[in-house]
């Protein structure tokens, strides 16, 4: 009966040391960046508009830091200075789920000041390639009323290049739907 | 059973003549999957060694506890748990690395060497040969990671480490970052090293040229180390 009953014993026993011991190594690794204006984000915000004082719009009505997204899927905040300036931070599936971890910034307009990276995930030296100038740059100016069509992709790097319009295209149309609404504040 | 060797035999076997990846022919998946930069490739083979030696040190001790019938549940808790660690210490500290090692990261608890040393080494030895073989097949296999990875970014990006190359950068071989690329990298990396190495190919399958000879009791008709481990 002993023997039986000491394998079972013995692997409930690794298990339930290896998990206590991990929920101390959660506890001391894990920051909760959700809703803080990190210092990548901040430097972001300096690539895109130069020096200014950005924050992160966060619903009012909830305890806990919830950034505001609009119901926009991919949407990870909203930023701006208060004034005139709006970023949107959002994560978009190029080749690699959710490979585009951009901060895109609009004018005035609704059109596209400038995009920074924060992370990308595509394959290097192909879907990394939209990043290049030669592509970015035909995505400034880029409006609500922009053919998509009109942009020439990377070669090679098709999902990477849909991704890209298709975020900026998220991002336009966010900000033309709740434009009084981002600045309200 | 391989008291009678020297320790510093244990260590130095797994970075040239059990390589894991070159000779033995393991952990293919991370292998072909993060050597497209060398930084990565770095990164992914450092992981790797850390939880291999924390796994083997832990197993070792453990050893004369865990029943057989249990163990390879126990070890696989275990490697999982310290690949848990690294991911958490990752995020926290090297989020950059983390984000671009994505998946394969994780992976690492179902690396056929980790669980190959754990069940072939560390389970049959005492807790100083383990950790030195651990650390041995660790830096064996970041050191195969680390040439893949640098070829691949020297002939596929034009870059190594990042730092641009004169020439190379200009129109870079991508067929060297994409899988194909991997394939051919590895094929001629194993070639070279069996050249310098000296090693004829088989003529029979026995054990005289089975790299796992030395830990699978050199029994000709239970010859299941390398199928074992493979698996």
């Amino acid at each position: 009966m002993k023997e039986s009953l000491k394998p079972p014993i013995v692997l409930t026993a690794v298990c339930v040391i290896v998990s206590a011991l991990l929920v101390f190594a959660y506890n001391f690794t894990y920051v909760d960046n959700t809703g803080v204006m990190t210092e990548q984000l901040s430097a972001g915000c300096r690539e895109v508009f130069g020096e200014g004082e950005y924050h992160i719009l966060l619903e009012k009505d909830t305890e806990k830091k919830t950034p505001v997204t609009f119901g926009t899927e991919g949407v990870l905040a909203v930023i701006t200075d208060g004034k005139d300036k709006c970023l949107i931070e959002l994560e978009q599936d190029g080749y690699a789920k959710d490979g585009l971890h951009l901060l895109i910034g609009l004018d005035t307009e609704g059109r596209i000041k400038g995009i920074s990276f924060l992370g990308i995930g595509e394959t290097p030296g192909v879907g990394t390639k939209v990043q290049q100038d030669a592509f970015l740059s035909q995505l400034i100016g880029y409006g609500t009323d922009t053919d998509d069509a009109s942009i020439d992709g990377v070669t090679a790097a098709t999902f990477s290049s849909k991704g890209m319009k298709a975020a900026c295209r998220k991002a336009v149309e966010l900000y033309s739907a709740n434009k009084e609404a981002i600045f309200s504040e | 059973m391989n008291e009678n060797k020297p320790l510093s035999a244990e260590f130095t076997k797994g970075l040239l003549k059990e390589n894991p990846v070159l000779v033995m022919l393991l952990g293919m998946c991370p292998t072909l999957a993060v050597t497209t930069l060398a930084s990565n490739a770095i990164g992914m083979g450092l992981a790797t060694t850390f939880v291999l030696v924390c796994s083997n040190f832990v197993i070792s001790l453990l050893k004369g506890i865990i029943p057989k019938a249990v163990r390879l549940p126990c070890f696989i808790v275990i490697i999982a748990g310290f690949v848990t660690l690294i991911s958490f210490v990752m995020q926290r500290f090297l989020p950059g690395l983390y984000e671009s090692l994505g998946v394969f990261l994780t992976l690492i608890t179902v690396n056929c060497i980790i669980l190959g040393r754990a069940e072939a080494f560390a389970s049959k030895n005492k807790v100083l040969p383990s950790v030195l073989d651990g650390l041995g097949m660790g830096l064996g296999f970041t050191g195969a990671l680390f040439i893949m990875g640098s070829l691949r970014e020297i002939f596929g990006a034009g870059s190594w480490f990042g730092i641009k190359l004169p020439l190379l950068s200009e129109e870079p071989m991508l067929i060297f970052i994409m899988p194909a690329g991997g394939f051919f990298v590895l094929g001629c990396v194993i070639a070279l090293v069996n050249k310098l190495a000296n090693k004829k190919p088989p003529k029979e399958i026995s054990c005289e040229n089975c790299p796992s000879a030395a830990i699978c009791g050199k029994n000709k008709d239970k010859c299941t180390a390398g199928s074992e481990a493979a698996e």
